[in-house]
């Protein structure tokens, strides 16, 4: 007897400036993932923030050029809520979208690894691949992630943080604390450059 | 925009002026010169950790299209060539950084090695990325885990967590 194959959510695309990657990504993962365990349901995220159900067969545009790949348009929008065993809700009055078993979150940067969409799923109460809340809010702090680095005594290159209330600190004295050239950086970790692969 | 490196007190000046237009709190960090190594981890509560791969970059800055967009623009070595030592000291350290960050499945955690052998945590990316160039799956290929087997593994650890919190909040519920 066959046995029921579960259903993955994969999340991708999202409001990031990591869109694209994240579409690549996900294409990867879509066709390696294993067909005879598991159904792959495509949740494409615009850069709106809208989730929009796609079709397995025919998600992306211009799929094969890193350049210019993007997600192709749906209506069919959608939503997880508390508690509701993992059925998608329609929010255009479709047909039942169907449920979800687990989420593989595939995205890069805020609301998809920052801890935003972690707290989402876990309200919807439905299993999700990698870091929760917290791990996922640390990673994505730079401050943050450092000063539990050094608690732990990890080794990590020197830093001060700064906030525009507490005042930038004197440039000789930024020298004096970790040297110079030293790297300007955004605390939260926003944007591409923070990114390897 | 987010990243600079700041060489004098003048190009200090202009990063500060631009600072908060993106974010309210900014960082000032040491420029560390060194080799870019990068270790996968994959667990929960035990996890392991892959054999290290290196970047060799071919601008001052990993830029966005040399990241991803240009595969011409990033050279990757998997494995790394470093020492036995080096190797384990790094997963070790991959490991450590992991728990330490409280982190769950799946973690890509980046590296500088310095000339004389001294090991840096550079940072934690909690979602790395999986395109066909991607370190994160590549280095669990050459760790032993095909790209189809590793999301099976990262499916399964989502399952496992989810009856363990279960678990505890039944017991609580329970009490």
């Amino acid at each position: 007897m066959a046995k029921k194959k579960i259903k993955v959510g994969i999340l991708f695309g999202g409001k990031s400036a990591e869109h694209e990657v994240s579409l690549l990504s996900a294409k990867n993962i879509i066709e390696a993932i294993d067909r005879d365990k598991y159904t792959p349901v495509l949740i494409g995220i615009d850069k709106n923030g809208k989730w929009l159900l796609q079709d397995a067969a025919n998600y992306l545009l211009n799929a094969s050029n890193p350049k210019f790949i993007k997600l192709k348009p749906s209506e069919r929008r959608v939503a997880l809520v508390p508690q509701n065993e993992g059925r998608l809700t329609s929010l255009q009055g479709q047909p039942d979208p169907g449920s979800i078993d687990v989420v593989f979150p595939v995205l890069h940067g805020p609301f998809g690894e920052d801890g935003a969409l972690q707290g989402l799923l876990k309200m919807a109460d439905i299993p999700f691949v990698g870091a929760g809340v917290l791990g996922s809010a640390v990673g994505m702090d730079k401050d943050v992630m450092k000063r539990l680095l050094r608690d732990a005594r990890i080794p990590g290159a020197k830093f001060i943080a700064a906030t525009e209330l507490a005042g930038i600190p004197e440039y000789a004295s930024v020298v004096v604390a970790v040297g110079e050239p030293f790297l300007f950086l955004r605390g939260r970790q926003q944007g591409p450059q923070s990114l390897r692969i | 925009m987010g990243v600079s490196k700041v060489h004098n007190h003048s190009e200090y000046e202009q990063a500060v002026t631009q600072a908060f237009a993106y974010d309210n709190k900014i960082l000032l960090e040491e420029y560390i010169r060194g080799r870019e190594i990068e270790c996968s981890v994959l667990g929960n509560d035990d996890p392991v950790a892959s054999v290290p791969g290196e970047i060799i970059p071919s601008h001052e800055f990993y830029s966005y299209d040399a990241k991803y967009l240009d595969e011409q623009g990033a050279a990757l070595e998997v494995p790394a060539r470093l020492s036995a030592e080096i190797v384990t000291a790094i997963q070790r350290l991959a490991i450590a950084t992991f728990k330490a960050l409280s982190c769950e499945g799946m973690a890509r955690v980046d590296f500088f090695l310095r000339d004389n052998n001294e090991i840096l945590v550079n940072e934690i990316n909690t979602i790395p990325g999986f395109t066909s160039i991607s370190m994160y799956p590549r280095l669990w290929q050459a760790s032993g885990i095909a790209y189809t087997d590793l999301i099976d593994r990262l499916i399964q650890l989502a399952f496992e967590r989810f009856e363990k919190e279960r678990r505890l909040q039944t017991a609580y519920a329970a009490d």
